[in-house]
């Protein structure tokens, strides 16, 4: 009877504790993209065009679908403001919906942007302002380890439609920690003759791109 | 009439209580005029309004001193032009009327104004004007004689009418909105209200000569064959033109934002679009906002790279940017209570910065910040017009020119 009573005693203790240590210490975020404050869709048919992420018919391009494909790539960055100082990102994954695709074993790129970049976004420029434009060190953020990080975050194989999710957390752990500012992600295709569809977080499916973020004190 | 000595002295009492009395009421008179005068230049009411039943546009020029209000349904009536003094008060006395050219044989039609734009650098105006009424039998008259397009020489304070262009079946007519905008070289005047491939509708532009004349193009003549086996050409005042069917098939006419030569920004179906008149592979960029009204009337910020759309008869308000007039970053959309948009946004650049859009019987007034983003509460502003549609504003002045169909008692 007093061993059941010193378990129980401990039982619960442990639970608390556990409640204890969750709520204090760890906490997972999911955000969608309708907190991105950025996106570029840039290509290079559309050289100036900051919003070329398809061409729904011949010689125009939109937002209503999201085409990646070589020269065409989508620039974005979610803003992190909803992680608390004082805390560590224990792991991080994002999640990209996607639709089609073509070319044979296809699979898209995820990369680190390293410049700042913003109004204006193209093939050609990273940014616009009043009275200059700044140019990317090679068009279409083509610079590697100037325009784009020197490793690609992750290389992902498209085998079927839906939900694909990347682990991010180094990328994320970086932001947070100040070691690279945050200037978001882009997505490219580096095989010829591959193309992927996805669904447009810049017009119906922004909620269907997510980051999930779970960080804890440090 | 004779009075003894004391009723003179009542007499003399009473009569000078009168004169203060209507000296006091003169001085009131005066001090309320000036308060109602100076009330329209505060922040809170910064309208100046005019009688202009019918009004289908307006615009001002501060380097004129000159304010243009183009009014349908008054027959000899087409534009009001009025002067402005240095303090922004009208001169209703000096006010003159002009009434478009209608050809001869068009009289059974009425034409009228849909958009008055001035020249950036020289002393023209711009008048885009369309006509209904015209029968089935009367079209080849209507292509062969009626100007779309009327240009006018400044002259102090009157205009004359020194050409007319944009004729012919590259024009529809019959339009209930009209745009024109002209880039700030003053090198291009872009138009809407072309016809387009498939019937729909297509956007069109002239190159401007450096008096601001439209340019012929050539164009080749049918079965002619010059010596290399090409048709010869003739020199020909045709638009340049795109059909923009996929974007916006019912009207392109719900506002032009030229904030560069080769770059025209439209309104299209839920949002809005751009021309890229040297790209030929990606001609258009098209931004639908999901989940947006179908049309929206655009205007832009005269000194950011900033455009808002407002819904057409409806309460949605987007702000855009863009750079050099291709559209950029995501939109921000906010909605206004009651709200029935009817004119096309007119930025107010300022302490405070806003964005003044007419609706019905009211004009709200969306406050900014600094980068051209919405914040903090919108005030409304009612005035006596069901459709407010002629409204302008002054940087020089401060102040805000709207045509209402009646003024406040």
């Amino acid at each position: 009877m007093t061993r059941l009573r010193i378990t129980s005693s401990f039982a619960v203790v442990t639970l608390v504790m556990g409640i204890g240590v969750a709520v204090t210490w760890g906490r997972t975020i999911i955000v969608t993209a309708t907190v991105c404050d950025r996106m570029a869709g840039i290509s290079d048919i559309a050289p100036r065009q900051s919003w070329a992420l398809s061409q729904p018919w011949p010689g125009i391009y939109s937002n209503t679908t999201l085409t990646i494909q070589p020269r065409q790539s989508f620039l974005f960055r979610f803003d992190l403001g909803e992680i608390p100082d004082g805390h560590r990102i224990a792991h991080a994954q994002l999640t990209l919906p996607v639709n089609t695709w073509s070319g044979v074993e296809p699979r898209f790129y995820l990369w680190r942007v390293l410049p700042d970049w913003g109004r204006g976004a193209c093939h050609l420029y990273r940014k616009v302002e009043r009275d200059r434009k700044i140019e990317w060190t090679k068009p279409g953020a083509a610079g590697i380890s100037s325009d784009r990080a020197t490793r690609p975050t992750d290389i992902v194989r498209v085998t079927e439609a839906g939900d694909v999710t990347i682990n991010v957390t180094e990328d994320l752990d970086l932001w947070n920690t100040g070691a690279a500012p945050n200037r978001g992600w882009m997505l490219t295709v580096e095989d010829p003759g591959t193309v992927v569809h996805l669904l447009s977080p810049a017009y119906s499916a922004a909620a269907r791109w997510k980051l999930r973020v779970t960080y804890e004190p440090q | 009439m004779i009075f003894d000595a004391p009723h003179a002295i009542k007499l003399r009492s009473w009569r000078s209580r009168l004169v203060g009395l209507l000296v006091a009421a003169a001085i009131t008179v005066v001090i309320l005029s000036l308060r109602a005068s100076a009330q329209e230049s505060t922040p809170d009411n910064p309208l100046v309004q005019v009688l202009a039943p019918g009004a289908t546009c307006a615009t001002i020029s501060d380097r004129h001193g000159l304010l243009l209000i183009g009014v349908k349904g008054q027959a000899d009536h087409h534009l009001r032009v009025l002067s402005v003094d240095a303090q922004g008060a009208v001169d209703f006395d000096g006010a003159t009327t002009l009434k478009l050219p209608l050809p001869e044989a068009l009289k059974n039609a009425t034409n009228y104004p849909l958009q008055v734009v001035f020249h950036p650098t020289l002393d023209l105006v711009y008048v885009w004007q369309d006509l209904s009424g015209a029968t089935a039998a009367q079209q080849a008259t209507v292509h062969a004689t009626f100007d779309h397009l009327l240009i006018y020489a400044i002259e102090g304070r009157s205009l004359t009418l020194v050409a007319g262009a944009a004729r012919g079946e590259h024009f529809l007519h019959g339009q209930a909105y009209g745009a024109i905008a002209v880039d700030p070289r003053g090198r291009r005047i872009f138009m809407s209200g072309l016809p387009g491939d498939s019937d729909v509708q297509a956007l069109g532009y002239f190159d401007l000569d450096q008096h601001g004349m439209p340019m012929p193009v050539p164009t080749p003549i049918a079965g002619t064959l010059d010596g290399y086996g090409l048709n010869k050409h003739e020199m020909k005042l045709i638009p340049h033109r795109i059909s923009v069917g996929n974007v916006q098939n019912h009207t392109t006419a719900f506002g032009l934002v030229a904030p560069s030569t080769d770059v025209v920004m439209f309104s299209a179906y839920n949002g809005a679009a751009l021309w890229d008149t040297t790209n030929r592979r990606a001609a258009l960029g098209y931004f639908p906002i999901y989940g947006a009204p179908r049309d929206n009337l655009i205007g832009a910020h005269p000194d950011l790279p900033v455009i808002f759309g407002a819904a057409v008869g409806s309460h949605q308000v987007y702000q855009m940017e863009h750079a050099d007039g291709y559209l950029s970053m995501l939109p921000a959309t906010i909605s206004v209570a009651g709200a029935r948009f009817q004119s096309k946004p007119v930025v107010m650049p300022g302490a405070p910065n806003r964005v003044a859009i007419g609706g019905a019987n009211r004009i709200d007034l969306l406050p900014l910040d600094a980068e051209g983003r919405f914040v903090g509460e919108t005030k409304s502003i009612a005035v006596k017009c069901a459709a407010v549609r002629g409204l302008t504003y002054s940087s020089k002045l401060d102040r805000l020119y709207v045509a209402v169909e009646a003024l406040p008692e």
